[in-house]
Formats: structure tokens, C-alpha cells, sequence
């Protein structure tokens, strides 16, 4: 007699990606972005070190595909990518961590918003309200403002925070988690008396 | 770093495929609506899968509008607020999460009222457009007004009202102002400008 054996899912709060493979996705997550931002430094670094000509300094990843980094798709790429990690690793965080990534999850469904009508302005030629050039939702209330760094930093922020809480949890918090992260010893069980 | 960062160059996609795939969008998403204005007064609350295909539908109607308008009768800056409009119904649909419940009934109490507020703003447009404007002006009010339709569907999802008349009023303003906005949007959208907009409409 054979006993069927349920497969425990990947998804959702009892997945294995809220679960046992929580932290090695939160890491891979994690080089991600960080990969994002040393885009950045390296383009800084281009700039005011080694005084490249500013259309030339791309970054790493620039140097080898340099229409990758003018390319819209590559936002939008990187935006859905961070949209998807974001919602699919939530049920993982317990307490004011998961408030915290909740709202680096919503910053950042609206910052892929804002790209996907980038795109779709790139795609069609249909300018927002009659623009001249593709344009987003937060140039019409902020004209000069730099999106990218903008909505990066804010969503960077609370990522942080987040993590930095699901790392070290209240006792009450890491009575409700199911993954590995915590980086707090976790109490030893009672003695029994024989 | 800031100024490096300045240096992102947006909107570069290597093909560029015209309007026409917006237009085809808002002619089906206009069409989606209307028919769930329609038949929800002889219907119960829809199901999660009908309320997320047809908020889903009225949201693209009025980002949609962004693009395709060439300009609204609206602030720039009021823009955020009406797509925050659009958006807030949609929590009231996706969440599940028990520490929200109460913003959720508030949400959907409030519903009813903000449907009807966002109609009878598309309906003093798109009077404006039939009664005293002409020309660009009028393409402009038409267009506005279909948005401000789309954004009482949004709300129209999430519409549970007890009292049969309210049911009854938030139904009728929202089917005649789906009814009204298909029109407009066909006539609007065909793709010959303003002139002949004004041309269809007298």
C-alpha cells in the first residue's frame, strides 16, 4: 500500500519559497539589486574618476552591450523582475517587516506602472497628454524630478528596513516565521524531566 | 552618482508600432464596461474574477485616455489624483490581508457615492462638449469624459449598495454614462483628427 504524498508548492505562504528556500531567494533578490546599484557607482565612477565622455559611461554592462543600457526594455525588465520578487516573497516577512516590505512592494508596482507607460509611450508614439517625449505620471506634478534614482531610493529604503527586521525579529515575530533568516539563536527546548 | 544616474536615456524600444493598438484597447475595454454597467443592475456583486477583469478593463480606459488624448480638461497635477481614484478600488478587490479589513468596508461604504460623484462629473462633460464647446475643445471634454466614466466603473466594482434605490441610481448614472462614453470614444478614436470629430458629432 502506497501513501500519496502531497508536493509542498512553491508559492503562496505555505511555498517553499516562503519557506525553506526563503533566504537563498531573499540573497538572490538581494545581488540583484545590488547589481542595480553597482551599475550606478560604476557609471559615477566612469564619470568624475576616469572622465569618460558622459554618452560612453554605461556602466559595466554597458561596456559590452552598450544598447542594452539606452534600452527601455532593460527598465522595464529590471522593474518587472523587482515587482514579481517583491509580491512573491512577502508571505515570508512577519510583523513590522512585512509592513515594511509591503510598502517597498506597492512603491514599487507603481514605479513598474510608471515604466510600462514608458514603454507603451515608446512602443505607440502616443504621448502623455500630448508630450513632445515619453513621459511619467510624477513629471506632471514633478517636472524636474530624476525618476530612476527617485523611485529606486524609495523603494530601496523600506527593502532595507525590511530585511534588516526580518533578520533580527521580535521573539513574537519569530514565533510566526517559517523561514530560515533569522540571525538570532533560536531558543533551546525545554527540558523534560525523565 | 546623481548625475551619472541623470544620464538614464528612457524611451528607447527599437520599434516604434503607432497608436492603433491603444485605440483597438480602448475600444474593447470601453465595450467590457459598458456591458458590466448594463447587466449589473439585474445581477448580484460580481465575482472576484469578474471584479478584477472589469476594474481591470475601466483602468485601462482612463490610463488609456492619458495617452490618447492629446491633453484633458484637467490639471496636470489633478492627474495623480484621478489615476489614485482609479487605483483605490482595486485594494478593496486584491487584499486579503485581516489588518485592513476595516480601510476595505470603508472603501466599499464609500463606493456607492464616489461612483456617483465621478459619473455626474463625466456627464457635466460631456454636456459641456455636446452644448457649448466646438472643435478641439470639444474632442477635449469628449475624451475627459469618458475617463471620468471609467473611473466610476472602478468604483461601480466594488458598488454594493443595500438600499434599492441607491442600487438602482448608482446602476442608471453609471449605464448611461458607459453608453455615452462608447460613443464618444468611437467617434473620438477614429483617427482623423479633431476635424472630423466635430464633423461626426454636428
Amino acid at each position: 500500500m502506497t501513501t500519496a504524498v502531497k508536493a509542498q508548492p512553491w508559492l503562496g505562504p505555505d511555498g517553499l519559497l516562503n519557506t525553506r528556500y526563503h533566504k537563498p531567494a531573499l540573497m538572490v533578490f538581494g545581488v540583484i539589486v545590488l547589481g542595480h546599484w553597482a551599475e550606478h557607482v560604476a557609471q559615477a565612477i566612469q564619470v568624475y574618476l576616469l572622465h569618460w565622455p558622459r554618452p560612453t559611461a554605461g556602466g559595466l554592462l554597458g561596456l559590452a552591450f552598450p544598447w542594452l543600457v539606452t534600452s527601455e526594455w532593460l527598465h522595464y525588465g529590471y522593474a518587472v523582475v523587482m515587482m514579481i520578487a517583491f509580491i512573491l516573497l512577502r508571505h515570508g516577512f512577519t510583523g513590522s517587516a512585512r509592513t515594511w516590505w509591503n510598502t517597498a512592494m506597492w512603491i514599487q508596482i507603481w514605479h513598474h506602472f510608471e515604466h510600462l507607460l514608458l514603454l507603451v509611450q515608446a512602443l505607440t508614439g502616443a504621448y502623455l497628454l500630448g508630450a513632445k517625449v515619453p513621459t511619467s505620471i510624477a513629471q506632471l506634478v514633478f517636472p524636474r524630478i530624476e525618476l530612476h534614482l527617485f523611485y529606486n531610493t524609495i523603494v530601496f529604503i523600506p527593502m532595507v528596513v525590511a530585511m534588516v527586521k526580518h533578520l533580527r525579529p521580535k521573539p513574537e515575530e519569530l514565533a510566526r516565521m517559517r523561514c530560515s533568516c533569522a540571525m538570532v539563536a533560536t531558543a533551546p527546548a525545554p527540558a523534560t524531566a525523565s | 552618482m546623481l548625475a551619472a544616474a541623470l544620464q538614464h536615456e528612457h524611451g528607447s524600444v527599437g520599434i516604434v508600432i503607432g497608436p492603433m493598438a491603444l485605440r483597438v484597447l480602448l475600444l474593447s475595454a470601453v465595450m467590457v464596461v459598458a456591458a458590466f454597467a448594463a447587466l449589473r443592475g439585474f445581477t448580484g456583486p460580481p465575482a472576484h474574477r469578474t471584479a478584477v477583469w472589469v476594474w481591470s478593463a475601466a483602468a485601462a480606459v482612463v490610463v488609456v485616455e492619458l495617452l490618447l488624448s492629446g491633453g484633458l480638461d484637467v490639471p496636470r497635477r489633478v492627474i495623480p489624483l484621478v489615476l489614485a481614484a482609479t487605483a483605490a478600488p482595486a485594494y478593496a478587490i486584491f487584499s486579503r490581508d485581516r489588518r485592513w479589513a476595516v480601510a476595505r468596508g470603508a472603501l466599499r461604504t464609500a463606493a456607492p457615492w464616489l461612483c456617483g460623484a465621478a459619473a455626474t462629473l463625466a456627464a457635466v462633460e460631456f454636456a459641456r462638449a455636446w452644448l457649448t464647446a466646438t472643435g478641439d475643445q470639444r474632442t477635449t471634454l469628449l475624451h475627459t469624459g469618458v475617463q471620468l466614466a471609467g473611473v466610476a466603473v472602478t468604483w461601480l466594482v466594488i458598488s454594493h449598495p443595500r438600499r434599492g434605490a441607491a442600487s438602482l441610481y448608482t446602476t442608471a448614472v453609471a449605464l448611461g454614462m458607459l453608453l455615452v462614453a462608447g460613443v464618444s470614444v468611437t467617434l473620438t478614436s477614429g483617427g482623423a483628427g479633431p476635424a472630423s470629430v466635430v464633423g461626426l458629432v454636428n
